[in-house]
């Protein structure tokens, strides 16, 4: 019973809550790196668990600023406040991630997002957050930016138009 | 009796808050005209997200790069605003007040010991570690802020990028 009361008292129930919010599984994701694109990865894959794996970066990029399709085989470029650069690459979920092992970096981190020839620069610095989706969502408010896309630009070839 | 044993104190306590307060102290501030300049610092050094460009934190930085003042403006949308650089000043100038006071009336003399300089330089705990190196363009931009004068040079010039290693590229 003591040890019992020790363990409950131990737990963050700030955190606990932020985990519950998450909410189960989708149906027919098994869980490994295709699970719950555009959520907060670090919620659980952080310090205080409940994942095994810590995560030191990662997200989800979609094709474009609305909508559910993800990209894949996107490179996507860190560089810490040391000079220390890693890329990662999006899944079929359009999801990246990074442990603490393979890449440990010392905030701020700046990001780009590279195909080819096409970059887009994240404006801002990383201060300390190794979610994306802590400060982008789905939709845009004061204190959240829009969910992180990559929107390959049109070209209009000689044949294009009416 | 014992009525009049309760009543006495109410009637003691009413008076003492409703007594005029004679002990006000006058703090002062720097220049407010002059910010706008320390604030581009702040905003993009300090005022991510997921820093104090977040509603929760004592010290909220608002502007382009993170917290909007507007809630129909974004972060990354249109830029800083003049609202916003008063709502950055009035929330900065609350941080430590007699101490930014002191160093205020005092040309900036201990600014170092001011806490959002004293945090920002690292010399005490602070969750974001050392951000404002002591020296640095953004450290004396803040730092002359503080003095009276602000060094706009020194707050144009404040190198906040990426600096890949000696023959890498970003």
């Amino acid at each position: 019973m003591a040890l019992l009361l020790v363990a409950l008292g131990c737990s963050d129930p700030v955190h606990d809550r932020a985990v519950e919010s998450l909410g189960p599984e989708a149906p027919n994701v098994p869980i490994g790196p295709l699970h719950r694109p555009g959520q907060p990865c670090g919620e659980c894959h952080g310090e205080l668990g409940p994942a095994h794996r810590a995560f030191s970066l990662s997200g989800t990029v979609y094709r474009a600023n609305s909508g559910d399709e993800p990209e894949h085989g996107l490179s996507v470029r860190a560089i810490d406040s040391r000079g220390l650069q890693h890329t990662l690459k999006t899944n079929e979920a359009g999801s990246f991630f990074a442990t603490s092992d393979e890449y440990a970096p010392v905030f701020p981190v700046w990001i780009k997002l590279e195909r080819d020839e096409q970059v887009v620069e994240m404006r801002s610095a990383i201060s300390r957050e190794i979610s994306c989706a802590t400060c982008h969502g789905r939709v845009g408010a004061p204190a959240k930016v829009g969910q992180v896309y990559f929107e390959m630009p049109t070209i209009e070839g000689p044949g294009a138009g009416p | 009796m014992k009525l009049g044993l309760l009543v006495l104190p109410v009637l003691c306590i009413s008076l003492a808050a409703c007594s005029k307060q004679d002990d006000a102290v006058e703090l002062r501030t720097p220049s407010r005209s002059e910010f706008s300049a320390v604030s581009s610092v702040l905003e993009l050094r300090c005022g991510g997200l997921d820093c104090h460009g977040a509603p929760a934190r004592s010290l909220r930085i608002f502007g382009v790069y993170g917290l909007r003042l507007d809630g129909r403006d974004a972060p990354g949308g249109r830029d800083t605003t003049p609202d916003e650089v008063e709502a950055t000043y009035q929330s900065l100038v609350t941080i430590d007040p007699e101490r930014l006071s002191r160093v205020s009336a005092d040309a900036g003399r201990g600014a170092e010991s001011w806490l959002p300089l004293s945090k920002g330089r690292g010399r005490e705990a602070h969750e974001g570690g050392s951000r404002l190196a002591a020296g640095s363009a953004a450290d004396q931009c803040i730092v002359s802020w503080l003095s009276g004068s602000v060094d706009f040079d020194a707050c144009a010039c404040d190198d906040f990028g990426p600096k890949p290693l000696p023959g890498e590229t970003w």
